[in-house]
């Protein structure tokens, strides 16, 4: 029995690295494969809409058709539902409120710099690409919502635009930390640690509580 | 703590204890030398564990600060109220700063919406943030609510009654709730395919054999352990209780 019970574990780790497998991997059932459409769909919106330039925008690594895109990045899924965010991030395994909506902002802050027809023959021949005024618009729309702050975490933000944008540079703690409110993604895990936190009794408390325990 | 025990146990002659007036007469020196290979390597592992726990510390300041940011700032709650402000009004302040977000908020044209790739916006209230915190909790209470899970021992005497203990929580968490759930602690999606029923319930079936021999093996430890936890923790109520029923009779 202790034999069979070895060989089953043996397996069993496989079983386990495929339970995590099936989870990152894109190619799954049909309701996920939908997902995958949307996400296709969604950065035809974004190309054709921002006019990415590839040079300086992560998501354009893959320089290939848009069907290419959604294979490497099929692993994000845009809601919170499933597994978390999986943008190769270097604060992935201490932070899980990694602002992954962050590429969305600087490209729209790209937008200013980049109207370049030639990219936008990236975008596949079913979109043709929005005209300039749609671009502002959607901008206009987005910035007058949240203020946007081009340097502000900048160790997360793989580029920098140097855009002439009207948002103010400003180092203020209650902007960062709206800033990182607003591209809360798991939700989940957010309100996990602020419960944690509100358990705790506070910062110094819990760091405390730790500590001695150590001991 | 480390540092006294060792002290206390390998670097004091007991013996010459009686006789001495200091503690320079007692100690043995260069105890470190003669310390037998047991407690040298328990040294090891507590000097391990105790790095370990101080890297852990280290980068969980970065999360706490984030954290305590938020509360600072967004939520207005300072740092002298956290130890008496309620859950109520951390949810009532959290609720107010849903429409910055904009996977929660509610005022976002469609268009917008759209182009974030969210298809509804979610729900951020009271009751979904209980839901949210006890997601896991939840699913335990409704197996057994539902009768899904069988926990009546095969004897005679105690058949048809269900014995849920402590560590027989810890077992099912182990068991069930720990396959169901991603690192995250969200479903993980796999758990719920229907075409793998098969291939999830022998792996279902083998994890409770493993925590059933596991159980076999840690039972004296985790009995002390639980008896332990349990009397410290009512140790108040115990005594009360004794003073109750002296006043009685």
């Amino acid at each position: 029995m202790f034999s069979r019970l070895g060989a089953n574990i043996a397996t069993g780790r496989s079983f386990y690295e495929e339970l995590r497998d099936r989870e990152d991997d894109p190619d799954r059932d049909d309701v996920l494969r939908l997902d995958e459409d949307n996400l296709r769909h969604q950065f035809s919106d974004d190309e054709a809409a921002i006019g990415l330039n590839p040079s300086d925008s992560r998501l354009t690594v893959a320089s290939g058709p848009i069907g290419g895109h959604a294979r490497p990045l099929g692993n994000l899924q845009p809601s919170g539902d499933s597994g978390g965010s999986k943008w190769p991030h270097p604060d992935d395994d201490f932070d899980n409120d990694v602002p992954t909506s962050l590429l969305i902002e600087p490209n729209i802050s790209t937008n200013k710099k980049s109207h370049d027809p030639n990219n936008l023959s990236h975008a596949g021949p079913s979109r043709p690409g929005p005209t300039a005024q749609q671009t502002q618009e959607m901008w206009n729309a987005a910035a007058a919502r949240q203020p946007l702050h081009t340097n502000d975490a900048g160790d997360r933000v793989r580029d920098r635009p140097r855009s002439v944008l009207t948002s103010v540079k400003t180092n203020n703690a209650r902007d960062k930390a709206m800033w990182r409110w607003v591209n809360v993604t798991n939700l989940d895990s957010f309100v996990r640690d602020v419960y944690n936190y509100y358990e705790g009794g506070g910062l110094w408390v819990i760091q405390s509580t730790n500590a001695l325990q150590l001991l | 703590m480390a540092v006294l025990l060792t002290f206390l146990c390998q670097c004091v002659d007991y013996s010459k204890l009686p006789h001495s007036k200091s503690l320079d007469q007692v100690t043995v020196p260069q105890c470190t030398r003669n310390m037998s290979t047991v407690w040298n390597i328990g040294i090891w592992f507590y000097s391990f564990y105790f790095i370990w726990k101080s890297v852990q510390l280290f980068f969980e300041m970065r999360r706490l600060l984030q954290i305590r940011d938020f509360f600072v700032h967004l939520l207005d709650i300072p740092e002298q109220d956290m130890q008496t402000i309620s859950w109520q009004d951390v949810v009532a302040r959290l609720m107010a700063l849903r429409d910055h977000n904009p996977k929660t908020a509610a005022n976002i044209p469609a268009k917008l919406r759209g182009f974030l790739g969210s298809q509804s916006k979610e729900r951020l209230d009271a009751h979904d943030i209980a839901n949210r915190l006890m997601r896991q909790d939840n699913y335990l209470i409704a197996l057994i609510n539902k009768d899904v899970l069988d926990l009546s021992l095969p004897l005679p005497f105690l058949r048809n009654r269900q014995l849920l203990s402590t560590t027989m929580v810890w077992y099912l968490q182990y068991s069930i709730l720990d396959m169901a759930f991603n690192r995250l602690g969200q479903v993980s999606q796999d758990f719920l395919r229907a075409d793998r029923r098969g291939i999830l319930s022998q792996k279902l079936r083998q994890r409770f054999i493993f925590a059933g021999i596991m159980n076999l093996m840690l039972t004296p430890f985790v009995l002390a352990y639980v008896v332990v936890v349990s009397f410290f923790t009512y140790y108040n109520v115990r005594f009360t209780v004794f003073t109750i029923s002296c006043l009685f009779h």
